[in-house]
């Protein structure tokens, strides 16, 4: 039962035609969440005593860098389904979760920046989190850039599905490398904040725009994998059935 | 599967021998960049010890990219791994060679050649052989880094600016613990962790980039 339900999802034309179905009620649970998560973070949350409105940030700020490496994350096991499987829509998925993946750790440094200026008195810091972010875009940036470097659709695909996996064993290497650097290098880094524990004011709207944003890069990516299926089996029989059976009605 | 290995190893130093330029190549650019460096900061060696290692590793890893940059397009273009295929040997060897070839070539030099040029940044003994070692146990996952970049980028005309978006952040790891076990060795503290985590990172780019290496030919031969 369940295994005949994930064949029909991984067919191209079942996948087009069921996710289409979802995406209106997707849109208006991430909308929601996001105002909830948005208007109460940002105008009623309370104040942090220390930080006081630069707190707010937050609410975009940890959205932001969790989705980053999420997406990072799903681009790497879609790559591995694709290598070892060869489903179609794996690698689809893959392509199409890059772009927005890259902005969402742009956002995350631009965001991080901002804060850290009146926070920690300088806009960038050479720490552990902030570095791996960094070349984390950078590995978005090669992924996106080989992607459209090569023609060959079935070369693109298998070769970037490479390299995304190498990206997502070496992003760990990376973080850990920069860690023990630094623990050893005692620099003038401010290190960690002890963190207090939220109160529900702050933890109800931030997990909600959290929500919000994983939501909303589930829409996004259902609409772009739709075009890009439709574009890439423009020559198989669902797409002209599809697109005839609508014609005809 | 050895003899395989072995041939296709020698074939490769063979053709290095015939156009030997090559070899020197690398090896001038790595002084050329060290020199470089020296002359922007010569204002007092004692100052910038702490920085030599780092000059060393941009350098060493910089002509490692460039050596490996075109490494595969030739053999490509050729037709090399279609027969290697075709013949029924193994891919994985054939890269692996290939690889164990440039190193030799490129990587091998390089580090002989390296204490010469501490000399010149006044390092200390200790610290040079550290930076050797570092280098030696280092070398290899950037060849096998190099590489894997090259082969994902062979069905492009040209490696070149998207060969570097994709290999040079993938070397920060590297680039990271070979400069800090040498600059610990000059503060005389302890690198032995370091130096072990260099011989892991080598380790698992040995176990696993010429699997993708070869993974990532094969796409490319099929479409």
């Amino acid at each position: 039962m369940l295994r005949s339900k994930f064949k029909n999802w991984v067919a191209p034309g079942y996948f087009y035609q069921q996710s289409g179905k979802l995406v209106p009620y997707i849109a208006v649970l991430a909308i929601l969440t996001l105002v909830y998560g948005l208007i109460n973070g940002l105008w009623f949350a309370p104040l942090d005593y220390q930080q006081k409105q630069a707190v707010k940030l937050i609410y975009l700020h940890v959205p932001c860098a969790l989705l980053s490496l999420s997406i990072y994350t799903i681009i790497g096991v879609m790559s591995v389904i694709y290598l070892i499987w060869h489903i179609k829509i794996a690698d689809v998925i893959a392509q199409v979760s890059a772009p927005f993946g890259a902005t969402m750790t742009a956002l995350a440094l631009i965001s991080g920046s901002f804060w850290g200026k009146p926070m920690w008195g300088t806009w960038w810091v050479w720490d552990a989190r902030l570095t791996s972010e960094l070349i984390l875009l950078f590995l978005y940036f090669g992924y996106i850039g080989l992607r459209n470097a090569i023609q060959q659709q079935q070369i693109a695909a298998k070769v970037c599905a490479i390299l995304a996996v190498v990206g997502l064993i070496d992003i760990p290497i990376v973080h850990f490398s920069v860690e023990w650097w630094h623990t050893l290098h005692q620099g003038a880094t401010i290190s960690k904040f002890a963190k207090p524990s939220m109160h529900p004011d702050m933890l109800y709207p931030l997990l909600s725009s959290l929500l919000g944003f994983y939501l909303v890069y589930v829409c996004i990516v259902i609409i772009k994998a739709r075009a890009e299926l439709i574009w890439r089996e423009r020559k198989s029989a669902w797409v002209a059935e599809i697109l005839l059976g609508a014609k005809h009605e | 599967m050895f003899e395989f290995s072995s041939t296709i190893l020698w074939r490769e130093l063979q053709i290095a021998m015939q156009r030997k330029g090559a070899i020197l190549a690398t090896l001038l650019f790595y002084c050329i960049i060290l020199s470089l460096f020296l002359l922007l900061t010569s204002a007092n060696s004692q100052q910038i010890l702490w920085l030599v290692p780092g000059f060393f590793w941009i350098a060493a890893l910089l002509s490692q990219y460039m050596a490996q940059e075109n490494s595969f397009r030739d053999d490509f273009n050729l037709g090399i791994f279609e027969q290697c295929i075709v013949s029924g040997n193994s891919l994985c060897g054939l890269v692996f060679s290939k690889i164990l070839g440039q190193w030799l070539l490129n990587a091998l030099p390089l580090i002989l050649i390296t204490p010469i040029l501490a000399q010149l940044f006044a390092m200390p003994l200790n610290s040079i052989c550290v930076l050797c070692v570092s280098l030696g146990l280092g070398t290899p996952s950037l060849s096998m880094i190099a590489a894997l970049g090259s082969a994902i980028t062979i069905s492009l005309p040209q490696g070149g600016v998207m060969l570097a978006i994709i290999v040079l952040p993938l070397y920060l790891p590297i680039l990271i613990l070979g400069c800090s076990a040498t600059m610990l060795s000059i503060e005389t503290l302890n690198y032995n962790g370091q130096l072990a985590l260099l011989a892991a990172l080598s380790m698992l780019s040995l176990l696993f980039v010429p699997l993708a290496i070869s993974t990532a030919i094969k796409a490319s031969i099929a479409c």
